[in-house]
C-alpha cells in the first residue's frame, strides 16, 4: 500500500516536472488586424483582434484544484424529474472532484441553507449523502442564495484555485433582489475577486436575461438546459471547463496610439479609457481560443506610412506554474492605394472573428426588437443578418459563419412562426456563446 | 317541600364551578397575554442581536472602504485601477477642498458616464461634499431625500455627533469640529444606495459608490442560514459562523430553537432576505409577531420575526389544560361533598319521621291507659260521694289534681295525634249539631281550677247560643289551646276574656288575656309549628305546636286563627264556618 502511494507521489512529481519542461505552459498570444493595409487618405474604421489561446494540459493530475459552490434551486417548481436529476448531476459532478478540491453546496427556496460548508472534498460520500437529500418546495430566494454561496467559496478562495460558483435555477427569482441588473452588479463584482458565476437555466420558465447577465459579467457560462434529463451531462460539461482552467484573471490592455480612436470592444464588458482600453477575460481554459476584438478609427493617412496602432499587454495567473505571466505585442498598419493589394492582405480570421461579433451584435438587436413587440423589425434585423453572414461566409470561405447563418436564420423563424417567446431563451444563450467564443 | 334542598344542593355544586370557570378563563386568557408579551420581548431581543450583526458588518465594511479611499493620487489612471480591484466599490466621486469634481471628469469610460448621469444631482448639486463638511459657497441647496448618518468613526470628534453635523445650518459661522468620514444614503433606481464618504487630511472628499448588489450580497452573507432538520442532526461547524465572524452574537436563538421566520425588509417593504423554516402565510398577509428598525446605515430598513400562530397559542394551551383539570377536580369534589350532605339530610329526615311516628304510636298508646285512670278516676269521685264530707276532703283535692293533670295530658296528646293526622292528611271533620257557648262554657270548666290556681279571672260572653253544625272534637281542641296558652304565658295579667259571636255562617270567638303580648315581629312566627316565642327558662314548658294546630284545625274548618291587634295583652279571633 505505502509502496503504491510513493509510486504515485513519484509520478507525480515526475510528470509535473515533465510538463514544466516539455509542455509550452504559456498562454498563446496574438494580436492580429483585420486589414493590415488600408486605404490611404481615408478616415475609416478597422478591427484589432487579441487572440489568447490557452495552453493544454495533458493530464487531468496537473489541473489546478478547484473551489467550487454548487448553488441548487430546490423551489417549488424543481420538484420531480429536475430536483431528482439535478441531484444526480451534482452527485456525479462531485464524484469528479479530487481531494485537493474544495467543495460547498448551498441550496435556495424561500430561504437559503448552505447544506455543504466549503470543505476539503475528503469525504465523498457525506457531501453526496447531504445531496441526496435534498427535497424541493418553496420559491426562489435567488440573490441569497448566491450571495451564501459567494461567501461560501470565499473561505477558501485563492489565486491558485479555480473560483467558481455553478447556479442552477429552473424559475424566477421572488425573494430579494431579482432583476438582471442587480444579479449582473453581483457578477461583476465577483468578477473583480477572480469569482466566475456559472449559470445553469432549466425549463422553459427562469428569467434568462438574470442568469445571462450574472453569468456574462462575471466571466462565467450560461447554460440553456430545457430538458432536465440533460443536466447531468450539462454538469459534467461544466465541470470539465472548470477542470481545465490554465490561466485565470487575465487582463488585457490595449493602449491605443495617439490619433487612432478606440470605438469599442464587440461582445465584451470593456473599459475605455481615453486611449486605453481595458477588458479581463476571467479564465482560459486548455487549448482554448478567445479574443478581443476592437473597433478602431483610424484618421485618414497618407500611402506609405506605416503606423502602429496599439500595444498590447495581457498579464494572466498561470494556474500551472502558479506565477503571473505577462505577455506583449503590437499591431500596426499600412497605408496603400491599391485596392487589389488591400484585398489581398485581408485576414481572414480577424475578418470572420469580426463580422461574427458584429452579426451577434445585429442578433441582440433583434431581441430588443422583439422584447418591443416589434415583431417585423426584429425579423427584418435578422434577415439583413443573415444576408451578410452568408456574404462574408462565402468571402472568406468560413465554415463557423455558415454554422452561424444558419442558427440566425432559425432565429429569423422564430420570428416568423410566433415563436419568439419559446426560442428567446435558446436565442439568448446563443448570442452569449457567441459572444464567448464557447462554439456551438 | 322537597324541591327547595335540591336547588339549594345544584347550586352550591353550579355557583362556585362557573366562578371557578369564569375566573378560569380569565387568567387562561391573561396567561395567553403574559406568554405573547414575553414571546414578542424574547423575538425583539432576538432581531436587535441580529441587527447588531448588520451594525458589526458595516463596521468592517467601513473599514475596508476606509482603505480604499486613502487615494495616493487622484490620476484618473490610479483611481480606476483602484476600482477594478475593489469588488465593493462601483464609482468613487473626488471633490478637491474648494468642492470641485476632481473624478470623474475629463473622458470619461461608459460605466463613469452612466454614474454622472444617474447621480447629476448629487454631483452638480455638491450634496455630498456639504453632507461631508465642505465650506458652503452659496447659499444651501434644497435638501433631497438623501441623509448622511455618522458611523462610530474613529477619528470623529467625540463631541460633536455626526447627526447634528448634518444638520448644521449653512448660516453658522463657527463650525464645530466635524467628522471625517460617514455614510450617505442616496435613493435611487431600485432603492437605498450607500455613499461612504472621507475627508482626507488633504481637504479632498473621497465618496465611494458601495456597489448596492455586492454589500446586500455581504450583508446577507453575515445573517444566518435556515437549518433544515436534515442538517440539525449532523451539526456543521459553519452553523452561525458567519455571524460570529461579523461579530454577532450567534447563541442559539429562538428562531434556531423553534420555527420562525425572520425577514429583512428595505425601504419599501420588499423582503431582501430571510431564513427560518416557518412559513408565514403570505396570502393572508401575516402580520410579524416582533418588528425592529435596523440600525445606521440602513434606517429604512426593518427586520421582521414571524412565528406561527399555535406556537404561541401552545404555551398557553398547556396552562389552559391544567386550568380545565383543576376546575373538573373542584366540580368533582364538590358533587361528592354535596352527594355526602344529602345523603346525611335524607338521613336525617328518615329518623325524624322515625321519631314522630314513634311519638305518634307512643301517644296512641298512651290514650287507652290515660282513659282508664280518668274513667277510674270519676269512679272514684263517685265513690267518694257516698261516703261522709269530712272524710273525702282531703282524697277530693287530690283526686282533683289527678282529674286535672289528666285532663292536660289528655290535651298533649290530642294536639300531637292532630299533628301526626295532620301530617298524613287523615283530617277530617265530624260537624254534629251543637251550641258553641255550651261547648266554650264546657272548656272553660275544664280550665276552672287550673285558671283559679294561677288567680286568674274568666269572663265569657256568650252570644252564641244557636245550635250550629260544627265539630265539637276540633273547636274543643283550638279552645283548649288557646286556653292553655293564657294559662302558660299570660297569667300576669289575670284576665281571660272570652267572647263569642254568630252570623248565619260563621260563628266568631275571641279569646284575650292582659298578658305581655307578642311582639309585632312574632305576629307570624308563632302560628309556625314548633315555634316559641320564648325559649327563656322561667317561662313555662310548651312542646311549641299549640297554636299552630290551633290555625290549622280552624282552617280545616273553614276559617281561620288570627291574632287581632290589642291594646293589651294578645287577642287570638278564631272564625268557623258553621252554616
Amino acid at each position: 500500500m505505502k509502496a503504491i502511494r510513493i509510486l504515485t507521489a513519484a509520478a507525480v512529481v515526475l510528470s509535473l516536472t515533465l510538463v514544466a519542461s516539455v509542455e509550452a505552459s504559456q498562454v498563446g498570444l496574438s494580436v492580429e488586424m483585420s486589414n493590415p493595409l488600408l486605404k490611404a487618405q481615408k478616415k475609416q474604421t478597422t478591427f484589432l483582434k487579441v487572440g489568447l489561446t490557452g495552453f493544454k494540459i495533458k493530464s487531468a493530475k496537473t489541473r489546478a484544484p478547484v473551489n467550487i459552490t454548487l448553488v441548487l434551486d430546490k423551489s417549488g417548481s424543481m420538484q420531480g424529474t429536475k430536483i431528482d436529476e439535478a441531484r444526480r448531476g451534482a452527485i456525479e459532478a462531485i464524484n469528479r472532484l479530487g481531494v485537493n478540491d474544495i467543495v460547498s453546496v448551498v441550496t435556495y427556496d424561500s430561504t437559503v441553507e448552505v447544506l455543504v460548508p466549503a470543505t476539503k472534498l475528503t469525504d465523498k460520500a457525506s457531501v453526496c449523502q447531504k445531496i441526496a437529500q435534498i427535497q424541493a418546495g418553496g420559491r426562489t430566494a435567488l440573490f441569497a442564495g448566491v450571495s451564501k454561496g459567494a461567501a461560501e467559496l470565499r473561505k477558501f478562495r485563492d489565486k491558485d484555485r479555480v473560483n467558481r460558483i455553478v447556479l442552477l435555477s429552473d424559475g424566477k427569482a421572488n425573494i430579494g433582489a431579482s432583476s438582471p441588473t442587480e444579479l449582473g452588479a453581483l457578477g461583476a463584482s465577483l468578477k473583480k475577486e477572480g469569482i466566475t458565476v456559472s449559470t445553469m437555466g432549466l425549463g422553459l420558465d427562469y428569467n434568462e436575461d438574470l442568469m445571462l447577465q450574472l453569468a456574462s459579467r462575471s466571466g462565467g457560462n450560461h447554460i440553456f438546459v430545457e430538458d432536465a434529463e440533460h443536466l447531468a451531462g450539462i454538469f459534467k460539461d461544466e465541470f470539465n471547463t472548470v477542470l481545465s482552467v490554465v490561466a485565470q484573471e487575465v487582463a488585457v490592455q490595449i493602449d491605443v496610439k495617439k490619433n487612432i480612436r478606440p470605438v469599442r470592444v464587440l461582445g465584451r464588458e470593456a473599459e475605455i479609457n481615453g486611449q486605453q482600453v481595458i477588458t479581463e477575460i476571467s479564465q482560459l481554459y486548455s487549448g482554448q481560443d478567445q479574443y478581443v476584438v476592437l473597433e478602431v478609427e483610424v484618421p485618414a493617412t497618407p500611402v506609405g506610412a506605416a503606423t502602429q496602432v496599439a500595444t498590447v499587454q495581457v498579464t494572466y495567473d498561470n494556474m500551472l506554474t502558479k506565477a503571473t505571466d505577462k505577455l506583449t505585442g503590437t499591431a500596426s498598419v499600412n497605408f496603400s492605394d491599391d485596392d487589389k493589394a488591400i484585398a489581398s492582405q485581408l485576414n481572414p480570421q480577424v475578418l470572420e472573428a469580426s463580422v461574427l461579433l458584429l452579426a451577434n451584435e445585429q442578433n441582440k438587436l433583434a431581441t430588443i426588437l422583439g422584447d418591443k413587440g416589434d415583431l417585423a423589425g426584429a425579423q427584418r434585423c435578422l434577415d439583413a443578418n443573415t444576408r451578410f453572414l452568408k456574404k462574408y461566409a462565402a468571402e472568406l470561405n468560413s465554415d463557423e459563419l455558415r454554422l452561424y447563418y444558419t442558427q440566425n436564420a432559425r432565429h429569423a423563424e422564430l420570428f416568423k412562426n410566433g415563436q419568439y417567446n419559446v426560442g428567446r431563451k435558446q436565442m439568448r444563450s446563443d448570442q452569449f456563446k457567441a459572444d464567448t467564443q464557447r462554439g456551438y | 317541600m322537597r324541591a327547595t334542598p335540591v336547588i339549594l344542593l345544584v347550586l352550591i355544586v353550579c355557583l362556585p364551578v362557573a366562578l371557578l370557570a369564569w375566573l378560569g378563563s380569565r387568567m387562561a386568557s391573561d396567561e395567553q397575554t403574559v406568554v405573547e408579551q414575553r414571546f414578542r420581548s424574547l423575538l425583539t431581543a432576538q432581531l436587535r442581536d441580529i441587527d447588531q450583526i448588520t451594525v458589526a458588518h458595516f463596521a468592517v465594511t467601513q473599514r475596508e472602504l476606509r482603505a480604499i479611499g486613502k487615494l495616493p493620487s487622484f490620476q484618473p489612471a490610479d483611481i480606476r485601477s483602484r476600482l477594478r480591484e475593489a469588488p465593493l466599490v462601483r464609482q468613487m466621486l473626488v471633490y478637491s477642498p474648494n468642492g470641485d469634481v476632481l473624478h470623474p471628469s475629463g473622458p470619461l469610460n461608459a460605466g463613469e458616464q452612466e454614474f454622472l448621469l444617474q447621480a447629476s444631482d448629487l454631483v452638480t448639486d455638491r450634496d455630498l461634499f456639504y453632507a461631508a463638511g465642505g465650506k458652503r459657497r452659496t447659499a444651501r441647496p434644497p435638501q433631497r431625500s438623501a441623509r448622511s448618518a455618522a458611523p462610530p468613526a474613529v477619528e470623529r470628534q467625540p463631541d460633536a455627533p455626526a447627526k447634528d453635523e448634518a444638520q448644521e445650518p449653512a448660516e453658522s459661522n463657527t463650525t464645530p469640529p466635524s467628522p471625517t468620514e460617514g455614510w450617505h444614503i442616496w435613493y435611487w433606481g431600485r432603492g437605498v444606495h450607500l455613499f461612504y464618504w472621507q475627508r482626507l487630511n488633504s481637504g479632498h472628499v473621497v465618496a465611494l459608490l458601495v456597489e448596492r448588489s455586492r454589500w446586500m450580497a455581504d450583508l446577507i452573507a453575515t445573517l444566518p442560514q435556515t437549518v433544515s432538520a436534515a442538517s440539525e442532526a449532523t451539526p456543521s461547524s459553519s452553523k452561525g459562523e458567519a455571524a460570529r465572524k461579523a461579530g454577532g452574537k450567534a447563541s442559539p436563538s429562538v428562531s434556531e430553537v423553534t420555527s420562525s421566520r425572520i425577514r429583512l425588509l428595505d425601504s419599501v417593504g420588499r423582503p431582501v432576505y430571510q431564513w427560518g423554516s416557518y412559513e408565514p402565510d403570505e396570502a393572508a398577509l401575516e402580520k410579524p409577531f416582533a418588528e425592529v428598525p435596523v440600525s445606521s446605515p440602513l434606517t429604512s430598513w426593518r427586520l421582521q420575526a414571524f412565528v406561527p400562530p399555535d406556537l404561541v397559542q401552545g404555551a398557553s394551551r398547556s396552562a389552559r389544560f391544567s386550568m380545565t383539570a383543576s376546575l373538573a377536580a373542584a366540580a368533582v369534589a364538590l358533587c361528592l361533598l354535596v352527594a355526602f350532605f344529602w345523603r346525611e339530610y335524607r338521613r336525617e329526615l328518615r329518623e325524624a319521621s322515625q321519631r314522630v311516628s314513634f311519638v305518634n304510636q307512643v301517644s296512641h298508646e298512651l290514650r287507652t291507659p290515660l282513659t282508664n285512670i280518668r274513667m277510674y278516676a270519676d269512679l272514684l269521685e263517685s265513690d267518694l260521694d257516698r261516703m261522709p264530707d269530712d272524710e273525702t276532703t282531703q282524697p277530693r283535692s287530690r283526686l282533683k289534681v289527678i282529674a286535672e293533670e289528666s285532663q292536660r295530658l289528655s290535651r298533649l296528646i290530642g294536639n300531637v295525634l292532630t299533628m301526626a293526622r295532620q301530617q298524613r292528611k287523615a283530617l277530617a271533620l265530624k260537624p254534629q249539631p251543637a251550641i258553641v257557648d255550651d261547648v266554650i262554657r264546657d272548656v272553660l270548666r275544664q280550665f276552672e281550677p287550673a285558671l283559679s290556681r294561677c288567680k286568674v279571672e274568666a269572663t265569657f260572653e256568650a252570644a252564641s247560643g244557636e245550635s250550629v253544625s260544627v265539630d265539637v272534637d276540633v273547636l274543643e281542641q283550638i279552645l283548649v289551646n288557646l286556653f292553655s296558652n293564657v294559662e302558660k304565658y299570660a297569667a300576669a295579667g289575670g284576665v281571660l276574656r272570652v267572647a263569642s259571636s254568630q252570623t248565619d255562617k260563621t260563628t266568631t270567638i275571641t279569646v284575650s288575656d292582659a298578658g305581655p303580648g307578642i311582639p309585632p315581629r312574632q305576629c307570624d312566627a308563632i302560628f309556625r309549628p314548633f315555634y316559641r316565642s320564648s325559649d327563656r327558662l322561667v317561662d313555662a314548658a310548651g312542646t311549641g305546636i299549640g297554636l299552630s294546630i290551633a290555625r290549622e284545625l280552624a282552617q280545616l274548618h273553614g276559617g281561620d286563627l288570627r291574632l287581632v291587634a290589642s291594646e293589651t295583652g294578645a287577642c287570638f279571633e278564631v272564625t268557623l264556618k258553621t252554616g
